[in-house]
């Protein structure tokens, strides 16, 4: 018998068992999600305070005070909604050829996560990542994970992974993102699904945010945008994305966080965005360098391919 | 959100320390391959607990993680493992009565235990015999590197046990897996 027969044999029983379905394992999502939420709960004195203090205007001095927070001055260069307008406008001014779907979106993405003083947290992390997004989701993702050499992480390298897209993970392909209605009443209803379908549940804008969160088809970006200024609770302020560039953002306000989307001042062109938990912490990431290529780089071959369950 | 997508599990797991929610993004990931590992073992039913009893331990014990570890599937594996051995009378008896009738005693219907049966040919139900009669350690690690497809390092991590055990404990199950399909007999084929 051939050495490996065996492991073959073993690796085709049973192997008809399917995959399970989101309703199979949603019990088991919602204690787990019960589970996190009682955890949670002792923090929420804090929070409230530290929200209260924001809405009195006051900027918020972070930890290492690397990057400036301030909330809306009523100097502001515009509303909102028009900053908004704006950069729907832009979106669909810039230059951008239509890959095909045999092509790969090839970006980089910096995301840098930071906490608040008194907060238990390993502290500042800071990853750029480049990825290779298969347009129409067929081929598999490629990762490549490089973490700041000074990050005081033990033990923390790069990585590189290549993912299969499976069913019911991860977002929708560029392909798919195509065929999503651009106009705002049925956008709406399509980012409602789509959240409820996901960890967003039916908030529009954190839904609009993970859609926005890899390139995309222009007119989309801009239809996302046209929703937000829609959206109550939104204010400009002046941010840094995760380059450090300082821009335009508009934030939305909520009784948990802080989510904003960033624009270049000038021509405001969408930079990538920032999530501020008072008292907790926050996220800043930007998309840069998004290109179209035709392949993988050589050295994936060498990589081992994750399967689909 | 993005990090959501761009994280590696070991940075969503120490995430997760700050924001206890993001442990469900976690459970997106890798809950489908966890589950159908487990109901290929005990069958559906006792998957959707081992899987929930599985994250809500990871899920307690996610500050223990080493995060130099950028794919936490394996240190999930474990925990699913440990699980998994509570029931280590059901799985054999599971695995027996494949061996012995050619179809899954929780196979959902009659159509599909149909179909079991007639793709139940000569080399499957030795190899659920064998399955059967291996020690549960060496079944462990036998079912980690066949059907959870990890590597020797991954099961040793997901198992706490050296490297050299995963090979003497493989090597112990695969030389009882090849002498249940050395003996196939070609004539089970037709007694189903």
């Amino acid at each position: 018998m051939n050495d490996l027969t065996d492991l073959t044999e073993l690796r085709d029983l049973f192997a008809g068992k399917a995959h399970p379905t989101a309703d199979r394992l949603a019990p088991a999502r919602a204690a787990l999600l019960a589970e996190a939420r009682t955890e949670r709960r002792p923090r929420a004195r804090k929070v409230g305070l530290r929200r209260v203090m924001l809405a009195g205007g006051l900027v918020a001095a972070m930890t290492a005070g690397a990057i400036a927070v301030q909330t809306f001055k009523p100097a502001a260069p515009a509303s909102a909604a028009e900053v908004l307008r704006l950069a729907a406008e832009a979106a669909i001014a810039t230059p951008w050829p239509e890959p095909r779907d045999d092509q790969y979106l090839h970006y980089e993405q910096i995301a840098e996560s930071r906490p608040e003083k008194g907060i238990p947290d390993p502290g500042t992390r800071r990853i750029t990542g480049e990825f290779w997004e298969s347009v129409d989701g067929s081929r598999p993702r490629l990762s490549w994970a490089k973490p700041e050499k000074s990050s005081p992480h033990r033990g923390r390298g790069e990585y590189k992974q290549l993912q299969t897209l499976c069913p019911g993970q991860g977002g929708p392909a560029y392909a798919d993102l195509r065929g999503w209605p651009t106009d705002q009443e049925q956008l709406r209803h399509k980012l409602a699904e789509y959240g409820k379908e996901t960890f967003f549940k039916k908030d529009i804008w954190r839904a609009g945010t993970s859609i926005l969160s890899s390139p995309m088809p222009p007119k989309l970006q801009a239809a996302i945008f046209k929703i937000a200024a829609t959206l109550p609770g939104i204010e400009v302020e002046e941010l840094k994305d995760a380059t450090g560039k300082t821009g335009i953002a508009v934030t939305r306000v909520d009784n948990r966080s802080r989510e904003s989307f960033i624009f270049d001042k000038t021509s405001y062109v969408f930079l990538g965005g920032q999530e501020l938990v008072p008292g907790r912490g926050r996220e800043v990431w930007s998309i840069t360098r998004p290109q179209i290529t035709d392949v993988l780089p050589a050295w994936s071959k060498s990589l081992k391919l994750m399967k689909c369950p | 959100m993005p990090l959501s997508t761009s994280l590696s599990d070991a940075d969503l797991i120490e995430r997760s320390w700050r924001d206890p929610e993001d442990f469900a993004l976690l459970f997106d990931r890798h809950a489908g391959h966890i589950h159908r590992y487990v109901a290929r073992r005990l069958g559906d039913d006792t998957a959707d607990d081992v899987v929930s009893e599985t994250f809500l331990a990871a899920f307690r014990q996610r500050r223990d993680y080493d995060t130099a570890r950028p794919e936490a599937l394996p240190w999930l594996y474990g925990f699913a493992t440990n699980f998994i051995r509570r029931h280590r009378r059901a799985e054999t008896h599971r695995y027996k009565a494949y061996s012995k009738v050619g179809v899954l005693p929780d196979a959902d219907d009659a159509a599909q235990q149909a179909l079991e049966r007639a793709s139940a040919h000569a080399v499957r139900r030795p190899l659920a015999q064998a399955l059967a009669s291996l020690k549960a350690r060496d079944r462990d690690v036998l079912l980690l590197v066949a059907w959870a497809d990890l590597t020797y390092e991954e099961v040793a991590g997901a198992l706490s046990i050296p490297i050299g055990t995963v090979r003497s404990r493989l090597n112990r199950a695969r030389a009882i897996v090849r002498g249940a399909l050395g003996s196939t007999d070609p004539t089970m084929e037709q007694t189903s």
